[in-house]
């Protein structure tokens, strides 16, 4: 991915994948230090965001998609078709148009029970981040197993009394300094300390490798 | 908690955008918290283990007493910190009270100069799932100096107890530490206390955790004590009458008060303990015959 400072910065992530920013046309490789298998090419001949190409890395059935892209042909102009190989390198395509801002969105893929499927966070393939904006976390909301209420102590003149099973739900964003979106977030924990600030309970993290662990809600 | 995939969300389409995330921390594998299970929804933070495995709820493993609680009624902090790709972090503290059990006074602790006069506690057994009382004293007491008494508690306490040692002994006022749970206080024979060999009670009351729960009320003769808790739906198993706390019990020998020489105290076989005041010739004769006496005929 030709960025003009040749890192990748964490645009926006993770909505099942990253999205990449720069000028529609600018040239995207493949920069996997190994050769990849074209899987499948969408082309978008109104070239409003729907293109997108598949390819897998080595024999397996793994690898990338890259989203709102066109112009899917090497550096010599041959069109990419399913069950070509391209080196590292080559040149996949260019940047599409989008509605809001260009971009590519960068899934990290496998085929698996006849679908591709997101399996994991292309930022873990992607390094180094250069991104600084820390995450913030707005407020940390309880949820007892036997209520479906979410009891902040915000909301609670800074007082909640809990008791047996709970969840501890957090709500949080990390956010980009280029568009100012509110993004997702990558790894998330919690730790419980006693007032002398002794720690109850390490940290536990919860690595967001999967997209499936936040609610399906706002408040 | 019904964990969904984002892609299944009204709120999914269009991108995430300014949208709010909440993110559910406690669905992760106990043993492993690395581990994301958010398949296997029904996993909380277990607030009354007593296992290290903090998320997997479980009768057998809740705590049934806090002395073998892993998370201690009273305030926590729970703090959250989310990170992202590149390593920044940033962070949120809740200050929570936790309330899985009834508040009662486990030890007590009566000092002249650090030297144990008196103690008593009560001790959890795993395996009964029970308290036991025990006391042990007692030590050299005078009227002349000023002893502390300790009272410590198995949670906080919002206020200090209501402390009352009879009618010849005043009780300072407390003063608290280990965030509320243990609460110190002086004690001194008043000067005009009237001579006499007599029983008296550390009578505890009045005082509540930090959820409001009020203290048990343990008499004089419990030896064996079940500590209230909370089941899985927030009712209290093993409730037990609250109110004042009567169960260390001290006898107090008082004399004459500020004369030439000191009595060393004795004790009964129940732990009762017995405090000699200085006395003067007056008093000599009173003295034969007191300390001739076990304290279990006097009492």
């Amino acid at each position: 991915m030709p960025f003009p400072d040749g890192v990748v910065r964490e645009f926006r992530y993770f909505h099942d994948g990253i999205d990449m920013a720069d000028s529609e046309g600018e040239v995207v490789r493949w920069e996997e230090a190994q050769a990849g298998t074209i899987q499948y090419v969408r082309h978008d001949p109104n070239n409003i965001g729907n293109g997108y190409i598949v390819i897998t890395i080595g024999s397996g059935m793994g690898g990338w998609l890259y989203g709102h892209t066109k112009g899917f042909a090497n550096d010599a102009g041959t069109p990419w078709t399913p069950g070509k190989v391209i080196q590292p390198g080559e040149k996949i395509g260019e940047i599409g148009h989008h509605p809001n801002f260009s971009h590519v969105h960068l899934d990290w893929i496998q085929w698996s029970s006849g679908l591709w499927r997101v399996i994991g966070n292309p930022l873990e393939h992607l390094t180094p981040t250069t991104e600084s904006t820390a995450p913030t976390v707005e407020d940390v909301l309880f949820c007892s197993a036997t209520s479906t209420i979410f009891i902040s102590p915000a909301m609670n003149g800074g007082k909640v009394v809990l008791f047996g099973n709970i969840d501890v739900v957090a709500k949080a964003y990390d956010q980009s300094s280029l568009f100012g979106d509110r993004l997702g977030i990558y790894q998330i924990g919690l730790a419980v300390f006693r007032p002398d600030g002794s720690s109850v309970g390490g940290i536990h993290f919860v690595s967001l490798g999967t997209s499936r662990i936040y609610l399906d809600c706002r408040m | 908690m019904t964990v969904y995939s984002p892609a299944s969300s009204a709120y999914y389409t269009g991108g995430i955008g300014t949208a709010y995330l909440f993110y559910i921390t406690t669905n992760t594998d106990g043993a492993d918290p690395a581990i994301v299970k958010p398949d296997e929804q029904n996993r909380y933070w277990n607030t009354n283990t007593s296992s290290a495995n903090w998320n997997e709820p479980d009768e057998g493993k809740d705590a049934k007493g806090s002395s073998s609680a892993r998370f201690p009624d009273g305030r926590l902090t729970v703090k959250v910190t989310a990170s992202d790709q590149a390593g920044n972090k940033g962070d949120r503290s809740a200050i929570i009270i936790l309330d899985n059990f009834q508040p009662f006074r486990i030890g007590t602790e009566l000092t002249l100069k650090s030297i144990d006069v008196f103690r008593d506690t009560w001790t959890f057994g795993s395996s009964s799932g029970s308290y036991s009382y025990t006391a042990s004293g007692p030590g050299k007491i005078t009227n002349t100096e000023e002893h502390i008494l300790r009272l410590h508690f198995s949670e906080p306490l919002q206020d200090a107890p209501t402390v009352t040692f009879g009618s010849d002994v005043d009780v300072g006022g407390f003063t608290s530490s280990d965030d509320d749970r243990n609460w110190a206080a002086s004690l001194k024979v008043k000067p005009e206390a009237v001579n006499g060999l007599r029983p008296l009670s550390v009578c505890v009351q009045g005082c509540k955790d930090l959820a409001g729960n009020p203290l048990l009320a343990i008499g004089k003769s419990e030896v064996t004590l079940k500590q209230p808790r909370r089941d899985s739906t927030g009712a209290w198993i093993d409730e037990h009458v609250v109110g004042t706390d009567t169960r260390s019990q001290i006898a107090v020998c008082i004399l004459e008060v500020n004369a030439s020489f000191a009595q060393t105290p004795t004790t009964d076989s129940t732990h009762k303990l017995t405090v000699g005041f200085k006395y003067g010739k007056k008093a000599q004769k009173l003295k034969a015959v007191l300390f001739s006496r076990r304290f279990g005929d006097v009492v």
